[in-house]
């Protein structure tokens, strides 16, 4: 750019030198100065005139003094050096002829100098003896006598005299020498007149003399200045200056002539400019149009801004103002400052600005502040402008508002990390099936690392396991862009087989055409297991239901049975032979409530006084029975943990969990063996819990039996815990052990794990919760009192069992209580009314006619708030009102109920103070 | 040429005519020439102003005041000798009779000049310098003094360096001369101020433009024989003299008589080299001769009556009365005129004359 200017700047220089060059040379003849020349000359010409005009006024004795002469030769020399100097000045280069013939008129004026000097010398001293030559004459003749001799002399001094005047006017050269003779006569004959006289007439020679020597010197003089050549000089110094001038005005008009062409070019090349300037000025109209018509779509499109060189804003669009919030006036002539977050460090900036301060165009992600304190982030691409010298003059900055972008790259980032982190394994394949993409997931389950199977087909985990057929129709579904749900087992890396379930669905394009597929899988081997795991609690639950309903009716029936036969045994209480009947009955009807109890426990919801145990004491107490109940070829240790958290459980309950299961170790040990009695403080973690879905991660208390037994095979293990089932021979077991421990376990919210190998032995992991309180309490005795607690108060009986209520009528009467029954919940209420002085509700829980015992206890105390109430249960599976089974459910006795039980319980309730 | 022929021819017909008239004044025929102006209409009374050879001064017109002035203060400075105690003015008292009354000045170091000094009054009229005339201007004339070793003993460079450290000289040069000082213009303005230096309004003078009265009857007689002696053929014009070369002795050998010779005493023969020049001088102007004693070029004659008697008598070759010489020397003392408004006189001067160094 700035060559391109030089080359022009340098084009214009040398146009401007040849037309400088030309006209000078035009000018070379200057007419003033000519006209001058000329002039000086003529005047010249007439000084010199007027000069000559002196010369002969002097020599004519018109003009008695020099000072013309003087003062007109000073103006002759001024001229000549006027001349001179201008024509030197017209043009330096004079030629030979003009300097020559400056030279020889110079040379002529000093000749004329020199002459009219002597000229002015001469003609002083002839006008002086000219002057005298009558006064002298006179002084002669007037000493001079009238004798002969005398008027000879005085004749020819006055001829002499005449003759001298005559000569000097006339200048006969004839008359010279006659002159000349008479000097000498004069001279030699007259030496003897009078000494005055004499002396005289020598004075009046001298000057004869005089004025013969110098007359003709004067004419020659007069003569030679008059012709001296100065005129002529100046007139061939002229001749040679209009020669050199005519040259040079001939010089001067073929320059003019060349300056016309040359001017003429120059015009036409101005017009081929203009003309070419005017057609760039078009497309340049046109480019600017094409240029603001971009700028708007720019605009239009992105977030523009100009700085100055100093990065002072000098122009912002509606866009910038929008994102930025500032309005127009606010942004120009500040720096982009303005805008800055903080968020980049200065370091980014520098960059920056190293970048398109020399000149390179900067891209970058900005993000920037807007007015209102919000961060907005600009793609921005900056661009120097540069001048001529490469230095920039300002920047465009050109931003696109990515702010949406960076957020939706920011969600994007977040789902791909989902879909990586995400615990299903997914698998990204193209049309073709061949892997793109795996996540975290699918490595960890199958132990091919990512780029193993990238590029591969799913094909490497085949298993062998589904035909071709299944695979068939896999492709066939998903080809036909259907979504394929199904279970396959896979191969892993190590060669191990999982299941799993996979959902492959097509991926289409706008077009509607499969481009890829996205199969997602779960290892389902875990569920499987699970729900094996679910499908047998809930077998068990039914079993417990099944039994739990049995056992209940069963239950009312023994009460009944051993109620009576405690009537019985009172009536024979003398008579040996009917009293030992009546105890083995009362014996056999105990045996089948111990095997309902057993039934019942193993359902969850039998209720239980909770107590808080330690669970070591609680072993120590058991360990002569336990030790009764081993035979002697096993052996026993205890490894008792100090510092054993306390469980919350029922005391009566445990020690047939431990009897249970110390018998089925001695049973599963019949040559000996040993039995690990192990207690021990254990917090179950989430992911145990996860493992083993039946455990809620906590503290527990673990209490371990291992033996060294025959263990069991998977088969036994499946059925362990289901109500009846059992390994030992028939007469031996019930098959409600280990459903009992079990129940156990679940109600007090617990976790058993069996572990066991057949020849082995197999070691039981009970996990009981921790209790929130930890004062155990010792077990109570529940050995029968002989003096049974009584009282006169009004009890109200309600049970819709008329034999029970019949019999605990007996109960509380020969207790002493007044009495009254009912045999449904609207009987009750009816008594309730007409009796004041009721003070106990005894009601069953469980009653036909749609109000159960909590109901008719809630309406029971709304009407009598002094009421109290024991509720009596075999087994309920109602759902009850939370609120009224914490309210009423401490105050519950459990069926069957003997009659010492009952007295106790009644008193309790009746001597409670009211706390509601 | 051919103005030349027809002014020649006219006036040879005019001499043919005339003859008879030329020693008579009192004709009016070159009543139209072209020299004279102003005068010629004016009344005629005792004497015809064409026709006298002496002619009465004029100041010299269309001078500028500021190089006069700028002259004047170049002449009384003495930065301008080498030794800075010499100016034109130690040997020309303006003052005075624009000389000094040494038969030789007394130069740099106390050296004698070569010859008398002549006055700096009305030397412009002069129609060359000094006299052997080796000077053609006064320009001229100052380079002579400044080269000379008896006097300013320097260069024009030194000169123009020392003027050159004086502000006030830079700034009048600048103000006055486009090109600043230089030599060219210290000449100049010297020269200027010379050309001002004009006597005028002397008696003659008056008597001259028609005061009859201006001076006495024997003045007029001094004149009359000033004329009748010859003395005028040489010592006319304006500055009575000074126009023109005269070999001193015409009649008679002037220095074999006195003493030996000098070289000054060649005369314009040291310019020339020109025999015929040997003791030839220039005639000095006499218009201050009643104040410039002592006289000649060697300043060895102390009268005016001496003066006139040996230039009647080497120059004129005749006798002269006492009683013309007195009559003479009256009339050379009514010449001096005035300077500065002020009249230039012998007394004025003399006291003056004892204190030059």
């Amino acid at each position: 750019m700035s060559q391109f200017r030089f080359k022009y700047v340098l084009l214009a220089w040398g146009a401007l030198s040849a037309l400088s060059f030309l006209y000078i040379k035009t000018q070379s003849i200057d007419p003033d100065q000519h006209n001058h020349i000329i002039d000086s000359i003529s005047q010249f010409k007439q000084v010199d005139a007027v000069l000559n005009q002196h010369i002969l006024e002097i020599r004519l004795g018109l003009l008695p003094y020099y000072d013309p002469t003087v003062d007109n030769f000073f103006k002759l020399k001024k001229l000549q050096t006027r001349i001179t100097k201008m024509m030197q000045q017209l043009h330096s280069d004079t030629t030979i002829a003009v300097n020559q013939n400056i030279t020889l008129l110079k040379l002529a004026l000093a000749q004329k100098r020199k002459m009219l000097e002597t000229f002015k010398s001469t003609n002083a001293m002839l006008n002086n003896s000219l002057h005298y030559l009558p006064i002298a004459t006179t002084q002669v003749t007037d000493h001079l006598s009238y004798n002969k001799q005398d008027v000879v002399l005085r004749q020819s001094i006055n001829t002499l005299s005449r003759d001298i005047m005559v000569y000097y006017l006339t200048s006969e050269i004839k008359r010279d020498s006659k002159l000349n003779h008479t000097i000498s006569m004069l001279e030699s004959d007259f030496m003897d007149v009078p000494a005055a006289a004499h002396k005289n007439l020598s004075i009046l020679l001298a000057h004869v003399k005089i004025i013969l020597k110098y007359k003709d010197q004067i004419d020659t003089l007069m003569q030679q200045l008059l012709t001296v050549s100065t005129t002529q000089r100046m007139d061939k110094l002229l001749q040679a200056y209009l020669i050199e001038y005519n040259k040079m005005v001939q010089h001067a008009s073929i320059y003019r002539s060349l300056l016309y062409g040359f001017s003429i070019l120059l015009l036409a090349y101005i017009g081929y400019i203009l003309f070419h300037l005017n057609r760039a000025a078009a497309s340049l109209r046109r480019t600017i149009t094409d240029l603001n018509y971009q700028k708007f779509a720019m605009d239009q499109h992105a977030i523009v801004s100009i700085t100055d060189s100093e990065g002072k804003i000098t122009y912002a669009n509606q866009k910038f103002c929008d994102i930025s919030h500032h309005n127009i006036t606010e942004l120009i002539g500040k720096d982009h400052r303005i805008t800055k977050s903080g968020f980049h460090p200065a370091s980014f900036y520098e960059e920056m600005w190293l970048t398109i301060t020399s000149g390179k165009v900067w891209r970058g992600q900005i993000q920037n502040c807007a007015k209102d304190g919000s961060h907005y982030c600009v793609d921005t691409t900056i661009v120097p402008f540069m001048d001529d010298d490469g230095i920039p003059y300002q920047y465009v900055a050109i931003r696109t508002d990515i702010t949406e972008i960076k957020k939706a790259e920011q969600r994007l980032r977040i789902q791909a990390t989902a879909l990586r982190v995400a615990a299903n394994s997914i698998v990204i394949t193209n049309q073709k099936g061949i892997i793109q993409w795996v996540n975290d997931a699918f490595t960890q389950l199958t132990g091919h690392s990512r780029d193993d199977v990238i590029g591969k087909t799913p094909s490497i985990q085949k298993s062998g396991k589904q035909d071709t057929a299944f695979y068939q129709n896999l492709w066939q579904t998903i080809l036909t862009g259907k979504v394929w749900h199904g279970e396959l087992i896979n191969r892993r890396k190590d060669g191990s087989f999982y299941s799993e379930e996979q959902t492959i669905s097509p991926v289409h394009d706008v077009q509607g055409k499969i481009t890829h597929f996205i199969a997602i899988k779960q290892d389902i081997t875990e569920r499987q297991q699970t729900e094996e795991a679910l499908r047998r609690s809930q077998k068990m639950e039914a079993i417990g239901q099944l039994s739990g309903g049995i056992a209940h009716d069963f239950n009312n029936q023994l009460g009944i049975i051993l109620g009576y036969l405690d009537f019985l045994k009172t009536l024979y209480h003398s008579d040996e032979k009917p009293r030992k009947w009546v105890e083995t009955a009362t014996k056999a009807a105990l045996r089948c409530t111990d095997l309902t109890r057993q039934l019942l426990a193993f359902s969850r919801h039998q209720s239980a006084e909770k107590e808080i145990i330690d669970l070591n004491t609680s072993l120590r107490e058991l360990a002569t029975m336990v030790a009764r109940s081993l035979t002697p070829e096993v052996e026993v240790q205890y490894f008792l943990a100090d510092d054993l958290w306390s469980a919350e459980i029922n005391a009566g309950e445990f020690q047939d969990v431990i009897l249970n299961l110390v018998i089925n170790a001695r049973d599963a040990m019949p040559g000996g063996g040993q039995l690990l009695i192990e207690t021990s403080n254990k917090t179950l973690s989430e992911d145990y819990a996860e493992l083993n879905f039946d455990a809620e991660a906590g503290d527990y208390i673990q209490l371990m039996l291992s033996d060294t037994g025959t263990g069991m095979d998977k088969e036994t293990l499946e059925h362990i815990f289901e109500p009846f089932f059992t390994t030992k021979p028939k007469d031996k077991g019930t098959g409600l052990g280990m459903a009992m421990v079990y129940g156990f376990v679940k109600r007090y919210h617990g976790h058993i794990k069996i572990y066991s190998e057949p020849g082995l032995g197999t070691t039981m992991r009970l996990y009981l919760p921790r209790s929130a309180t930890s004062e155990p309490a010792s077990i109570a005795s529940t050995d029968e009192q002989k003096n049974l607690p009584g009282g006169s108060e009004s009890i109200l009986i309600v049970d819709d069992e008329l034999d029970l209520l019949k019999l605990a009528d007996h109960y509380l009467s020969d207790l002493g209580y007044q009495t009254h029954t009912a045999e449904n919940a609207g009987q009750a209420m009816k008594i309730l009314a007409e009796n004041d002085r009721i003070s106990l509700l005894f009601s069953d829980v469980v009653m036909p006619g749609g109000t159960n015992g909590y109901e008719l206890a809630r309406q029971a105390t709304e009407r009598k708030p002094a009421l109290k109430v024991l509720l009596t249960s075999g087994f309920t599976s109602k759902v009850v009102d939370p609120d009224i089974l914490a309210r009423f459910s401490p105050h519950l006795l459990s069926k069957p109920y003997r009659k010492a039980e009952m007295a106790q319980r009644i008193r309790l309730v009746l001597d409670e103070k009211d706390t509601r | 040429m051919k103005l030349h022929t027809k002014y020649v021819l006219k006036l040879l017909k005019l001499f043919t005519v005339l003859l008879f008239f030329v020693c008579w004044p009192g004709s009016n025929v070159f009543a139209h020439d072209m020299h004279q102006s102003g005068n010629a209409s004016q009344p005629v009374l005792t004497l015809n102003l064409l026709h006298e050879p002496i002619q009465p001064l004029r100041q010299t017109e269309n001078l500028n005041a500021g190089k006069v002035a700028l002259g004047e203060n170049l002449f009384h400075d003495t930065r301008l000798g080498r030794d800075e105690n010499m100016a034109c003015a130690s040997c020309h008292f303006l003052t005075g009779n624009g000389a000094n009354h040494r038969h030789h000045t007394l130069g740099r170091n106390g050296a004698e000049l070569d010859v008398n000094t002549l006055t700096v009054f009305n030397s412009s009229l002069n129609h060359q310098q000094f006299w052997d005339g080796r000077a053609l201007t006064l320009q001229q004339q100052i380079n002579f003094v400044v080269a000379n070793k008896k006097e300013f003993a320097t260069d024009w460079p030194s000169i123009i360096k020392k003027l050159k450290q004086d502000e006030g000289y830079t700034k009048t040069f600048g103000k006055l001369y486009n090109d600043g000082i230089t030599a060219d213009n210290i000449r100049d303005a010297i020269a200027t101020f010379e050309r001002s230096l004009i006597t005028t309004n002397s008696r003659f003078d008056r008597y001259l433009l028609g005061d009859a009265e201006a001076i006495t009857d024997d003045e007029k007689e001094g004149y009359y024989l000033f004329k009748a002696y010859g003395c005028t053929v040489c010592h006319q014009g304006r500055n009575v003299g000074g126009n023109l070369f005269m070999k001193l002795g015409v009649f008679k050998d002037y220095f074999s008589e006195r003493r030996e010779l000098t070289k000054a005493d060649l005369g314009r023969f040291n310019v020339t080299g020109d025999e015929a020049d040997r003791y030839v001088f220039r005639v000095p102007g006499l218009r201050l001769v009643a104040l410039t004693a002592p006289y000649f070029h060697d300043g060895s004659v102390t009268t005016m009556e001496e003066a006139v008697k040996l230039m009647a008598k080497y120059q004129l070759g005749r006798e002269i009365s006492q009683q013309d010489v007195d009559y003479i020397v009256a009339f050379l003392k009514t010449l001096p005129g005035e300077y500065k408004g002020k009249r230039l006189a012998e007394e004025h001067q003399q006291q003056k004359s004892d204190t030059t160094p």
